[in-house]
């Protein structure tokens, strides 16, 4: 019962975050048709995209990089580096969160109605292409939010780091160009938030610029890099805990 | 053959630390003081196959830092370490599937699952085949009497339940290597019992080499021919048990039941140092070498009932080792 409780919670509380995440941008649009170059319609296929990668970044990603630092300031990492099995793999996939599924549906509810309200719908190519770029982007919210927690690995106690980049992560479903130049340069160079939910987003409604698609490529393939390096060198810091 | 070899192992730490309060916390920020802890100093020793060795010390003496160099865990600071012919810390995957370690105070269990699925996660981890995942399992199962238990989830289980299924766990691939870090910690003394019996026989059955640490006495005599001690990080012993008796044990105690009331405390003080005096027995420690004269003297001067001269206690001479003297 106590399983069944807790599933439900969590779908009452992944409905309330959707419907918050629409009333609040309902509030937003409706005091202007345009926010920055964005119309009503894309950012609701903005925010669309957004709650469906709420179910990787939420039901994959922080259910097992939020153990990662109790793993390792518990010691209980000792137990997975002894196993014959890439440790970064083990601690990446240690748990999935299948409760936060309604965000799937609200999700497209929400790029539904974007496109109704754009009065079109996107091409097979497009589609395609969405696809691809959905997976890059995962890759890279993996990489940013790996090189954050793999951090505890050289100072042992930061057990609230993954909180870091989830706020960070919020900033996300809002488009750069609604930043100031500065702000923008930022989430997209250093904490390349503001690409992951925009780019695989405005690539269902308009062809994506080659810059950005090979921008995108390039900084995922930095950060997975990075990640990796923070991880296996962090390993050597590993000095376990206590028995 | 050694499958273990460990020459001049060092692992030094700098701990942090810190001043008591407030204001400590806050200084501590500024400046941090440090300090060298030698947890493992300058050890050696070698293992052959199927060997059940005792690794004894007190608290913070460097067991467990040893036996996370030799599975991998930790980087030694200097030394030479091979396990099976690895280095441990170089944490190949050929190395990995041959040696477990088990942890009385850690769990690789799944908290909310049956123990039969973190047993699955691992036969697939380690590359089990079915036919002999089947075998090895059904094997476990039966000696250490858990079929019942296999699909009740880990959090309802009993910390002696959970102790063996963590044990099924950790040789569901048959290591050659087993490193079992106080298996038996916290466990009621019929449960200790049972481990104890299911180790022995799974270094007589599968011919596995076993490194045992434990703060219980009981669990390395019954277990144990030779035994490696250690303090404060330094290798202080390694040989058998019944060699710490000789080398450590001056003195031999010799239990005296007088058949008559009229002996006094003051007597058997002349004797030798009274351990223990309550009419009409006495109990009286006295040097190796004069023990036999000291004997013959009771038996000549005093209305002897029983006399009875015998070695003293293991875990007394080990506590003296650790306390009193020191024998590096």
């Amino acid at each position: 019962m106590e399983y069944r409780s807790n599933f439900i919670t969590w779908m009452i509380i992944d409905f309330t975050w959707s419907a918050m995440d629409l009333l609040f941008m309902l509030v937003l649009i409706n005091f202007t048709q345009v926010l920055g170059s964005w119309s009503k319609g894309q950012m609701l296929v903005v925010l669309g995209f957004f709650r469906i990668m709420v179910i990787p970044v939420w039901g994959w990603l922080f259910q097992s990089f939020s153990l990662i630092p109790k793993y390792i300031s518990e010691g209980m990492l000792d137990m997975i580096l002894t196993k014959p099995i890439d440790s970064q793999f083990m601690v990446s996939s240690r748990q999935f969160g299948f409760s936060i599924i309604p965000s799937l549906f609200t999700g497209i509810g929400f790029t539904l109605y974007g496109f109704k309200i754009l009065g079109m719908f996107p091409s097979p190519i497009f589609i395609i292409q969405f696809f691809w770029l959905a997976v890059v982007s995962t890759a890279l919210i993996y990489g940013m939010y790996f090189a954050t927690v793999a951090c505890t690995l050289y100072v042992e106690r930061l057990n609230n780091i993954h909180h870091v980049f989830t706020s960070l992560y919020d900033a996300s479903r809002y488009p750069g160009d609604i930043f100031s130049p500065m702000l923008k340069r930022i989430l997209t160079t250093l904490i390349p938030i503001s690409l992951v939910i925009v780019i695989p987003a405005q690539s269902l409604f308009s062809s994506v610029k080659p810059f950005d698609f090979i921008y995108l490529h390039i900084i995922t393939a930095v950060f997975l890099i990075l990640s990796r390096r923070i991880w296996t060198n962090g390993l050597r810091h590993y000095s376990s805990a206590s028995s | 053959m050694a499958v273990i070899e460990v020459k001049n192992l060092r692992k030094y730490y700098k701990v942090h630390q810190k001043e008591p309060g407030l204001s400590g916390s806050i200084r501590s920020l500024f400046h941090r003081k440090y300090y060298d802890v030698k947890a493992v100093d300058n050890v050696s020793f070698e293992i052959g196959e199927g060997e059940l060795i005792g690794f004894i010390g007190p608290n913070g003496a460097g067991k467990t830092t040893t036996l996370k160099v030799l599975s991998g865990l930790l980087y030694p600071t200097s030394g030479h370490v091979s396990v099976l012919g690895f280095t441990p810390w170089d944490r190949k995957p050929a190395f990995q599937k041959q040696f477990s370690l088990v942890m009385g105070q850690k769990n690789q269990l799944w908290w909310d699952l049956p123990a039969i699925e973190s047993f699955i996660l691992n036969k697939e981890i380690y590359e089990v085949p079915d036919n002999k995942y089947k075998k090895t399992l059904d094997e476990l199962v039966e000696l250490l009497d858990v079929a019942d238990i296999l699909k009740v989830q880990v959090r309802k289980l009993s910390l002696g339940q959970r102790m063996k299924m963590e044990l099924i766990a950790a040789l569901i691939h048959s290591p050659k290597i087993l490193f079992l870090d106080e298996p038996t910690i916290g466990l009621d003394v019929v449960m200790q019992k049972k481990m104890r019996d299911f180790i022995k026989e799974y270094n007589h059955r599968y011919r596995a080499t076993i490194i045992l640490t434990s703060h219980y006495m009981d669990d390395v005599k019954e277990l144990c021919d030779r035994v490696v001690i250690i303090d404060k990080g330094k290798l202080i012993f390694d040989g058998l048990l019944d060699e710490i008796i000789k080398k450590y044990a001056d003195h031999k105690l010799i239990t005296v039941i007088f058949s008559k009331n009229n002996v006094t405390r003051a007597d058997v003080e002349k004797l030798g140092e009274l351990k223990e005096f309550e009419s009409p027995k006495a109990v009286i420690s006295v040097k190796r070498a004069s023990a036999p004269k000291v004997a013959a003297k009771i038996l000549e001067e005093f209305p002897v009932a029983d006399i009875n001269l015998e070695e003293p206690q293991i875990e007394d001479i080990i506590r003296e080792v650790f306390t009193g003297k020191d024998f590096a």
